[in-house]
């Protein structure tokens, strides 16, 4: 009962503009000064910061094909996107100094967005705790979010995004994760505003380049149908889905459509998507194919390769109807999944997930491993440079020094995404129970995870 | 998974963690300290095996016979020096010397910029060196006549511009006569390039930037018009004298490298079949090789060769190899009195069995190990053996930044007495309601929030402190050439305003902790517990890197700091904790270490005085060589210290010296008061 008149005053939620011009200041100085530094062109071929895909060295290498009349696909060198290599041609004719202002602007334009993101959440965490208040216990009255407390988590997750090492230190590198990042956010704004039309181009564009994000439709398909149901409850939901899967898939043949017309050709599928998806590349990152595939019988390939793919986009359906009421917190939850299973990560693809881990503040108290995840990620973040220059400058570390390295980091993100959702998982929890729920023997309980 | 998922076991351990922690430090660093030094004991290493089979070192029948060739060019040699004995390298004599056997003869000419005098060659030269090096390498290339010069192996000499000692003219008469040897036989299916260096190190780096096309602005090279293919291996040879009674074989490289085991097994194996000794570090091999006695034997062999490595400068030629994948050592000739003695005969058989087993090479080195300690030459303790006690020892910063974590955010008057929580809290809260305790406006909200439960520690403090450390640590790294430039302004002698940059900020920083305490930053016992925490995690990641890279300055650098940095804790005896604090910096550690190294080698004592002088004058040069090396040859052991061992070790000492919350020491006063 006392929960009622809660339900009434709604917490406000007010971001505090405060110190964001400091954030913005201090990130595009770190990035202008080590862009000039003579640092730079030692990030640009730093496995750990360009992969494959995203490596600014392969994508002058393009560019210079395309100069030559030559289509960048044919040869096993370039694997970015059409659309993607145009932008860059273009920006090349014009004027080469445009490149690293560019670099520059999408990462400032991605920390803007993920400032909008926690901005658009943290309002939806508060709107939907309104509306559930009535059904949670009332002795969790001190769980709620207030929007005191939410205040601050856009500035937050700027800052974690513009002032991260890792950010920095790719943005100066010139890969094009910032680029991959961009989209994603973008995919992600779209999402929780709930446009459809708007929801479903970004997602298209996000799997367009990064490819994975393709299996974020289906948390935006449950979300944008959960909110028609909220606004008209006889909307069937079902339809709604479908609604937003034909929209996706519309979207998405038009930009394949697109990047076909660059070349009059389909030969950029097989290098980019397919390149994503079959791994050919073996050479080392900081993912966790390019050992196995090293070490594997050429005959068992296509089977692991199928394995390490599912592995990668197979966890969205148990979390699906795990987290059917929550698909903002799923679609966050596959942010940092694909990026510790994709075929060639980096180590900007995990600070996106990073900055966009304050608006899940509220739920840290439950979590159980984030010493331990801390300790692991700065291990292997010092280590890895350190073990790749003794194996490949020095000879006398070998493979599985590095692989060791990189193992642990994926353990890490993969704690933390676990650890992150039970700690989410218990909060709800205890919202319904109250934070010290008994047994029948008036025990306190204690909360498993087997 | 269990410990992670099952909060049963998880309480369980955490609280041993908690209750025992003291007594599981103790028992983990003393553990490990003891298990490391038994390494040193025979039952503990194992014997030194060949892993490559195809060296086939046994199959090696000595032909060489040409040994008065080399007494003849050596007393040559030694005559055109003491002719001209301030001169350059005689370059025309030595290229006519290997024309003269028919060999592919080129030379190279080299300008090495300095950016401040270097120290240790102007000791060795007794006048100031000055800030440009002009130098000349020779070599001469026996090409392979069974294969197309894909292959190759270096025996490299330095011709040294000592003005009273020999100039290393024995190693060249070596060298040709082994010349004039190799080139009557036709089993050589790699090159043989005979390299004839122009001053040590910087002649050295000179040949190997422009031989593997890498360029360092600093060094400036005309290019090498001989080539052979890749080198596989590489000999240096240093002789004292005509007759030697052991070789000295010197391994250590650059920033603490190793050549594979296999290589030093090859050269110890050989000398042992003509029947010359071998030392490691001027420390001959104990007999009987049970016992007490060779045990301390093994031990100081093992501590000199760590106290070398560590320093990450190569003690001898060969470690300018390493850097670029290729295996060498150093063998030194030293003639010790009153011991038998050895001419160039069976120096030569050695050399001509080392190179023909390296001739039987099918693959690079890569079979054997790359990351050893050796107690003694035949005796070896590989990776797999050193690093558990090593991790042992890091289990102590582990164990305690564990029990720490713990404890923030518990009311429980554990470590540091935490009776002050309840005072701090209610304090905490006057305060932050009317918005006084917060030192910066933006985390006023989290704060807030944070002192409701159990004021944990404040999370955002950490920033300011590590950025001041890590701006200390930088202004540290870069300020000896800065200060070497505005010296040069001034008119200080280089070496002043080198060592005043060195040493500036480390005495400067001292004080750091005063400005800290003056900000009013938010500093409970839990904050506290949190910055240390913080600061234990950073320095077990820093050890375990340097150790990864470095092992001897990894484990030196561990066995002191840590068990000093775990018990550090605000407030009590701050004198002695500030003592072993001191004892325990980077400039500490560094007397430590020499005065260890002293102890080790220096068989007279003098007295204090003239021993601590003595000290001084080694740290000095020590810093001195420390600092240049990572300018010439790109060391990175100043560095190192400076970006991340200093700036940990000053956030260890501003904790020492935090004090807790004022308002606290002001509220206690005011209860005894009234």
């Amino acid at each position: 009962m006392s929960a009622e008149p809660r339900a009434e005053q709604r917490p406000q939620f007010r971001p505090v503009p405060k110190a964001l011009k400091y954030i913005f200041g201090l990130g595009l100085g770190a990035r202008a000064v080590l862009m000039s530094s003579h640092l730079a062109g030692w990030l640009q071929d730093r496995l750990e910061l360009a992969s494959p895909v995203t490596s600014w060295t392969r994508m002058t290498e393009g560019l210079s094909l395309l100069d030559h009349g030559i289509s960048p696909y044919e040869g096993d060198m370039f694997h970015e996107t059409p659309l993607v290599l145009m932008l860059f041609y273009c920006l090349s004719k014009i004027w080469g100094g445009l490149i690293p202002i560019f670099f520059l602007l999408v990462d400032l334009v991605t920390g803007c967005l993920v400032h909008e993101v926690g901005t658009n959440v943290c309002r939806h965490l508060l709107e939907k705790q309104g509306r559930h208040v009535k059904s949670y216990s009332t002795d969790s009255l001190s769980l709620l979010l207030t929007g005191k407390q939410l205040n601050s988590v856009p500035r937050l997750m700027l800052g974690a995004y513009l002032l991260n090492p890792l950010t920095i230190a790719s943005c100066a590198a010139y890969s094009t994760t910032g680029l991959h990042n961009l989209v994603i956010a973008g995919a992600l704004l779209a999402a929780v505003q709930g446009n459809r039309l708007l929801a479903t181009l970004a997602t298209a564009v996000a799997s367009y380049q990064c490819v994975y994000p393709e299996i974020f439709i289906i948390p935006v398909a449950m979300y944008i149908a959960q909110r028609e149901q909220q606004v008209n409850p006889k909307e069937d939901y079902v339809t709604s889905v479908l609604h937003t899967l034909l929209s996706y898939a519309l979207w998405l043949s038009s930009l394949l459509f697109l990047s076909f017309l660059c070349f009059l050709s389909w030969d950029f599928f097989s290098a980019t998507v397919g390149f994503v998806m079959l791994a050919p590349d073996l050479t080392p990152n900081m993912g966790l194919f390019w050992y196995f595939f090293t070490e594997m019988f050429e005959h068992f390939r296509i089977f692991f390769l199928c394995v390490f793919q599912l592995n990668a986009v197979f966890y969205v359906i148990p979390l699906a109807v795990k987290l059917r009421d929550h698909p903002m917190f799923h679609l966050h939850l596959l942010v940092g999944l694909t990026a510790v299973f994709k075929s060639y990560p980096t180590f900007g693809d995990a600070a996106l997930f990073l900055s966009l881990l304050p608006v899940w503040g509220h739920c840290f108290k439950y979590m159980r491993n984030l010493f331990l995840v801390v300790c692991m990620w700065l291990y292997s973040i010092v280590l890895a440079p350190v073990l790749w220059h003794l194996w490949i400058y020095y000879g006398s570390a070998n493979a599985n020094f590095f692989y060791a390295v990189t193992l642990a980091y994926a353990t890490a993100q993969i704690f933390l995404l676990t650890d992150l959702l039970y700690a989410f998982l218990r909060r709800e929890f205890h919202l319904r129970h109250g934070p010290a729920p008994k047994e029948g023997q008036g025990m306190p309980i204690l909360m498993n995870l087997k | 998974m269990g410990l992670l998922s099952d909060p049963k076991s998880r309480e369980r351990f955490s609280r041993i963690a908690a209750k025992y922690n003291s007594p599981l430090c103790v028992l983990a660093y003393v553990v490990g300290v003891v298990w490391f030094l038994a390494l040193a004991y025979k039952p503990f290493n194992h014997r030194t095996y060949f892993s490559e089979n195809a060296l086939l070192p046994g199959l090696v029948e000595g032909k060489f016979r040409t040994e008065n060739v080399a007494t003849r060019i050596s007393q040559a040699m030694k005559d055109i020096k003491d002719v001209n004995k301030d001169g350059p390298m005689p370059v025309a004599w030595i290229v006519n010397q290997f024309r003269g056997l028919g060999l592919d003869t080129y030379t190279q000419e080299y300008i090495q910029t300095i950016p401040v005098p270097s120290a240790r060659q102007s000791e060795e030269q007794g006048k100031e060196m000055f800030v440009q090096l002009n130098g000349t390498n020779v070599y001469a290339i026996l090409r392979a006549p069974r294969t197309a010069s894909t292959e190759a192996i270096v025996l490299s000499a330095p011709y040294k511009h000592y003005l009273n000692m020999d100039h290393n003219n024995h190693a060249f008469g070596l060298m040709i006569a082994l010349a004039s040897h190799f080139r009557k036989s036709s089993y050589w299916s790699k090159d043989i390039i005979f390299l004839l260096v122009d001053y040590d190190e910087i002649g050295m780096e000179a040949w190997l930037q422009e031989y593997h096309y890498t360029k360092s602005p600093l060094l400036k090279s005309s290019p090498l018009h001989g080539r052979s293919g890749s080198i596989q291996a590489a000999i240096n040879l240093e002789l004292h004298s005509d007759q030697v009674s052991h070789f000295n074989v010197k391994l250590e490289g650059l920033n603490g490298l190793l050549p594979n085991l296999d290589l030093v097994n090859l050269v110890v194996q050989l000398c042992g079949r003509e029947r010359i000794t071998v030392k490691l570090h001027q420390q001959r091999d104990p007999f009987p090789s049970e016992g007490w006695p060779a045990f301390q034997q093994n031990l100081k062999t093992m501590s000199l060769m760590m106290l070398h490595q560590a320093t990450g400068m190569p003690n001898g030629l060969h470690g300018l190899f390493l850097r670029y994948h290729i295996e060498a050592v150093t063998l030194e000739g030293v003639l010790e009195p009153g011991r038998s003695s050895t001419g160039f005969y069976r120096m030569g058989r050695v050399l001509e069995g080392v190179f023909r087993s390296l001739n039987n090479l099918l693959e690079r080195f890569h079979q054997s190990f790359f990351f050893y300690l050796l107690p003694a030459s035949d005796r070896y303790v590989s990776i797999g053996m050193y690093m558990p006690p090593f991790g042992l020892i890091l289990l102590v910063t582990a164990l305690k930044a564990i029990a720490l974590y713990i404890s923030i955010g518990t009311p429980d008057p554990d470590p540091w007495d935490g009776a002050e929580n309840v005072v701090i809290e209610h304090i905490q809260s006057r305060k932050t309601g009317d918005g006084q305790g917060d030192n910066t406006d933006s985390k006023r909200g989290v704060t807030k929030i944070r002192t409701q439960n159990y004021s944990d520690g404040d999370v955002w403090s950490l920033v300011p402190v590590v950025s001041c450390c890590q701006v200390a640590g930088f202004i540290a790294s870069i300020s000896p050439m800065v200060m070497t430039g505005l010296g040069h302004l001034f008119g200080t002698r280089p070496y002043q305003a080198l060592i005043t940059g060195a040493t500036g900020m480390f005495f400067a920083s001292l004080f750091m902790p005063k400005c800290i305490t003056r900000n009013r930053l938010a500093c409970t016992v839990n904050t506290l517990r949190l910055w240390k925490c913080a600061a234990l995690v950073l320095q077990a990641i820093i050890l375990a890197a340097t150790a990864a890279a470095n092992f001897s300055l990894g484990m030196l650098l561990a066995v002191t700091m840590v068990p000093v940095c775990a018990m550090v804790r605000p407030g009590k005896l701050r004198f002695l904790q500030a003592v072993l604090m001191l004892l325990v910096s980077p400039l500490g550690l560094l007397i430590i270490y020499t005065g260890l190294y002293l102890l080790l080698t220096e068989t007279e004592y003098h007295g204090v005085v003239p021993s601590a002088m003595h000290l001084c004058t080694i740290v000095y040069y020590n810093i001195l060589s420390g600092v240049i090396h990572g300018y010439v040859l790109g060391t990175w052991q100043y560095t190192l210290l400076a970006l991340a061992v200093f700036p940990n070790w000053l956030f260890f000492w501003c904790i020492v010296f935090k004090k807790r919350d004022v308002p606290v020491v002001e509220n206690k006063e005011e209860k005894k008061t009234s």
